[in-house]
């Protein structure tokens, strides 16, 4: 099938994205997205569709905590936070990444 | 976090099942809350802003569902699910259900209780702790001809031993032989051995009530002392604590149960001659920790000096540290393991069997399966859905296999031809009842395995076109056809193992034992006196009384039991002509008791022997070997009792009989008239009354009781047994292999036929419509059956003949048992082939049949 996709890749862009974002802070869902968004220059909108499932893979996985917790305008929201696993997961992300990035960019500017 | 933390966490969270779709929902309202607040921040009215939060977020119920499954129980919910279907749809199919469920609980049934055989036998035959450890020590020697021989140790010779640390303790252990008697107002016969001071610790177990031999006890001349086994006490005392010291006044304490449970008593070992080697002792030792037989073998090889040969120079010797366990295991080994694999056999067929069903039923379901692909279930998914359907279904079959296990359990075991130790009996206990949990579960995935990864491959598209239609078949004719032809092969081998068993039986039934044993009653009569002349004039006393019982015919006695397996050997000279010849020592009477007439001279009177003469009776073979020139009668015949000769004049010859047992030849014999000396041991001076009975006399044994203790001296009467009981116990271990086997064998034809039955519906099922249109051709109804039934029969002749060369592989492990019969006997194959084949065809012609009835019509409307 032609348009086959990888979704273990797509997930994988997407977690190590959502790790990025809790680095040194923790956050809630609608935070991480609009950070995300932001960050990103509005051109990675993230589907909430799949922010939130994401969200509750990478607990079951240890990488992410999470707690209730009270936002600056004094609603109840559920933060999370990186755990030690989570971090590791981002650092080796983080490396793979930019080992395919310098590839694909290598191939590009030949 | 360990993972049955993680379990109860999730087992947990089911309950929470409500409270974290709360939280959830609760999160994702935050979410969209503030989605609005900046949609409105943005300019857009609130109903805008809330329409395209909500648009944007999706469907709150699917991510409280996937959120669910991995925050909450997910895995074990979806699983809990699955086995509620699965029992749904099991209860639905209840014919499906049914034949599926009793093969495999027969199979597993089965294979539980073979299991705890085999538990019992090889896994665990020592009950004590460390069993690896314990070993028999052996002295191992060159005969001068090569030969290996073996001989127990003597007692200086385990006492050497002790100083090199190889053993945490050492002890001899001897048998009592015949058992002593213990008097009361009964008395009675009682198994017993005799023990060295550290018997107990070698095993590890410690008297339950009372204490062990201490060196007081060994002391010749100390007070004589015994330890009740656990078996004994509770048979002979009930149990009764305030036995020790008492009644029988020795007694010092109690052993534990599983501990000698063959044995009545334990007496201390006091050894007269501690340096005999040989002397029937065993020495049994328990290796210190760290120390492995070789270590311990090559320590007392290298430092025990070895017997000394003819040339005065000392045998090339090595002492043996043998594994008890490997001892123990080595009787059982052979026969257990063809039970393993016989019964494996008949669990693959179980399996084959379900494995076809399951694939015939498949045609069902693929619908079903299409359905459920399209609404998003993954293949991983699918699989997983169909083997939890094949587990739930093994496990109903394991439950009812269990209970099976249980009620044929001691049924089985009286037919194992094992002689299991009391010590280590076969029950279900934990480890079989695990074991049998694992090949649940097991044979759950084996039959489930292919039929779900061959079902799953289920393509959306063709399946749901297709519809209901029954063309959509996942198993195809190929693949029926060869689940028969393995069923039929399996099959075959198990039903020629069993034909072997039966047809070597019946030849064991036709042997010519030279006598009748039907119509004689046995029982051993022994006067409890040390004074010949009381043996002497016993028996014949007794005789003269019991020939006067209404009903008994003749009566006489004999040294050995007839059929009891034991012969005395001794060498007799005649004209310069040496053989070694059975030994029988006879009251006179016998010969008429068991029916044997001279063929030549005449069988000596009492009176004839009692006049000194040296008069002596031989067999038929006797005189051949003996006198092959002409008449044995009056000839001499020289008896070598150590270095002295005694001289016998042949007086009679009667044909030979087997009066060792059925399956032995009996050597050439002879037999002499019974004269107790001080010199013969107690048990040679023990002799069993033979009687010949004109018809079955009511409440005999108490008779022939009465009479014994009537005649005179004090005596102990045991063993009354019929010829039939005698032949019976003779012949034990070829029956309970026959019936074992006839048993494996029918079980496995079963099932194997129940598979071919099924197999053909199935294919009857199937091919509805081409049956529909051939009769709309004008096929006859007869030939249309003679279609179905010749699918079958070709894969049916394929695993006879598959099965016929298997089996002649298989059936070497049993040539051992068989008697007089080959292990590929031709009959028996030919009659193993004849009935698979009628058999099969007649499992396929039965639900062939149902092809006949097919309404072309009514076939063809269901496309």
């Amino acid at each position: 099938m032609a348009t086959r996709t990888n979704s273990d890749q797509l997930h994988g862009m997407l977690d190590m994205l959502v790790l990025k974002t809790l680095d040194g802070r923790p956050l809630h869902g609608y935070a991480i997205a609009v950070r995300l968004e932001r960050l990103s220059n509005d051109v990675l909108s993230v589907e909430e569709g799949s922010l939130y499932p994401a969200l509750y893979r990478m607990e079951s996985r240890g990488w992410l905590a999470s707690s209730w917790s009270v936002t600056e305008s004094g609603r109840r929201a559920r933060f999370y936070r990186l755990t030690k696993a989570g971090r590791a997961q981002l650092a080796a992300e983080t490396e793979s990444w930019g080992r395919l990035t310098a590839a694909v960019k290598g191939v590009l500017s030949s | 976090m360990g993972v049955f933390r993680s379990i109860a966490a999730r087992i947990r969270a089911i309950a929470r099942r409500d409270a974290i779709a709360g939280e959830i929902h609760d999160e994702l309202r935050f979410h969209v809350d503030e989605r609005v607040e900046q949609y409105e921040r943005e300019g857009l009215t609130h109903d805008e802003a809330v329409r395209k939060a909500r648009e944007r977020i999706g469907n709150i119920a699917v991510h409280q569902d996937r959120g669910y499954d991995v925050r909450g129980a997910g895995m074990i919910e979806t699983i809990w699910q699955d086995v509620r279907y699965s029992v749904r749809l099991l209860v639905r199919q209840r014919g499906f259900a049914l034949v599926a469920i009793l093969t495999l609980a027969l199979g597993i049934g089965a294979s539980t209780a073979i299991f705890s055989v085999i538990d019992a036998a090889m896994l665990h035959p020592l009950p004590f702790s460390h069993p690896e450890r314990l070993v028999r020590l052996g002295i191992e020697f060159a005969r001068p001809n090569g030969q290996l021989s073996r001989m127990a140790p003597s007692y200086n010779d385990m006492l050497s031993w002790q100083p090199t640390g190889m053993f945490s303790a050492q002890a001899m252990w001897k048998g009592v032989y015949p058992g002593p008697v213990v008097e009361g107002d009964r008395p009675d016969r009682v198994t017993a051995v005799e023990v060295t001071l550290n018997y107990l610790d070698v095993f590890g177990v410690a008297p339950i009530a009372g204490r062990a031999f201490n060196a007081d006890d060994m002391a010749p001349g100390a007070t004589p002392v015994i330890l009740l086994s656990y078996q004994y006490w509770q048979s002979r005392f009930g149990g009764d604590r305030s036995v020790i010291g008492q009644p029988l006044r020795f007694d010092v304490g109690i052993l534990p149960p599983h501990f000698e449970a063959d044995t009545a008593i334990c007496r201390p070992y006091r050894v007269a001659q501690p340096d005999q080697r040989g002397s029937g002792a065993v020495v049994v030792a328990r290796l210190a920790e760290g120390v492995t037989n070789e270590q311990a073998s090559q320590r007392l090889t290298a430092m025990t000096p070895g017997p000394v040969g003819p040339d005065g120079q000392p045998r090339k010797t090595a002492i043996r540290a043998e594994s008890m366990l490997e001892y123990t295991r080595a009787d059982y080994r052979t026969t257990v393991n063809i039970l393993a694999g016989a019964v494996a056999v008949i669990l693959l067929i179980a399996c084959v069997n379900v494995s076809g069903l399951l694939l015939a039923r498949g045609t069902t379901r693929q619908a079903e399966l299409a359905v459920r692909a399209s609404i998003g279930a993954g293949r991983g998914r699918l699989i997983r859905q169909l083997l939890t359907e094949s587990i739930v279904l093994a496990i109903a079959a394991g439950v009812i296999g269990v209970v099976v296990a249980w009620l044929s359990l001691d049924a089985l075991v009286a037919n194992i031809p094992i002689a299991f130790s009391a010590d280590a009996p076969a029950t279900l206990n934990l480890r079989v009842l695990g074991a049998a949990l694992g090949l649940t579960v097991m044979t759950g995935l084996v039959f489930g395995l292919a039929p779900a990864v061959r079902l799953s491959r289920t393509s959306l598209g063709a399946a749901l076109a297709r519809g209901n239609r029954r063309h959509g078949s996942t198993l195809t004719r190929r693949g029926g056809q060869l689940l028969i032809a393995a069923e039929i092969a399996l099959a075959v081998v198990l039903v020629a193992g069993a034909g072997l068993m039966v047809r070597s039986f019946a030849r064991v039934m036709s042997v010519d034992l030279g006598f009748a044993p039907e119509a004689i009653v046995t029982l051993r009569v022994t006067p409890l006196s040390d004074d010949p002349a009381t043996h002497a004039q016993y028996y014949p006393q007794l005789l003269d009384t019991l020939r006067r019982i209404p009903g008994v015919t003749a009566a006489g006695a004999i040294d050995n039991v007839p059929l009891g397996g034991s012969l005395s050997f001794a060498i007799f000279v005649a004209d310069g002509r040496s053989a070694g010849l059975g030994v029988e020592r006879y009251v006179p009477g016998y010969f008429q008791a068991i029916s044997l007439p001279a063929i030549e001279g005449q069988l000596p009177a009492e009176a004839d022997l009692g006049s000194g003469r040296n008069l002596i009776t031989i067999s038929a073979a006797a005189a051949r070997t003996l006198f092959p020139d002409g008449s044995a009668l009056g000839r001499q015949l020289m008896l070598q009792a150590g270095q002295a000769q005694e001289a016998w004049e042949v007086a009679a010859v009667v044909p030979d009989v087997r009066h060792v047992g059925a399956l032995f030849d009996t050597p050439p014999q002879v037999y002499l008239p019974f004269r107790p000396t001080p010199q013969m041991s107690a048990r040679s001076r023990s002799m069993i009354v033979v009687l010949r009975t004109s018809h079955s006399i009511p409440g005999l044994a108490d008779t022939l009781r009465k009479a014994a203790l009537g005649v005179g001296p004090r005596v102990l009467v045991e063993q009354i047994r019929s010829g039939d009981e005698l032949l019976a116990s003779d012949l034990l271990r070829p029956r309970q292999r026959t019936v074992l086997f006839t048993l494996l064998g029918s079980l496995g034809l079963a099932l194997a036929l129940v598979g071919v039955f099924g197999m053909t519906a199935y294919a009857v099922a199937r091919r509805t419509q081409e049956i529909g249109v051939r009769m709309a051709f004008g096929a006859r109804a007869g030939q249309v059956v003679a279609t179905m039934v010749c699918d079958s029969v070709w894969p049916i002749v394929m695993g006879t003949i598959v099965g016929l060369g298997a089996a002649a592989l298989a059936t070497r492990l049993i040539a051992s048992f068989l008697f007089k019969t080959t292990p590929t006997d031709p009959v028996t194959f030919g009659a193993v082939a004849i009935t698979l084949a009628v058999a099969g065809c007649l499992a396929a012609w039965l639900p062939a049949r149902r092809a006949a009835r097919v309404d072309p019509v009514q076939a063809l409307r269901t496309d």
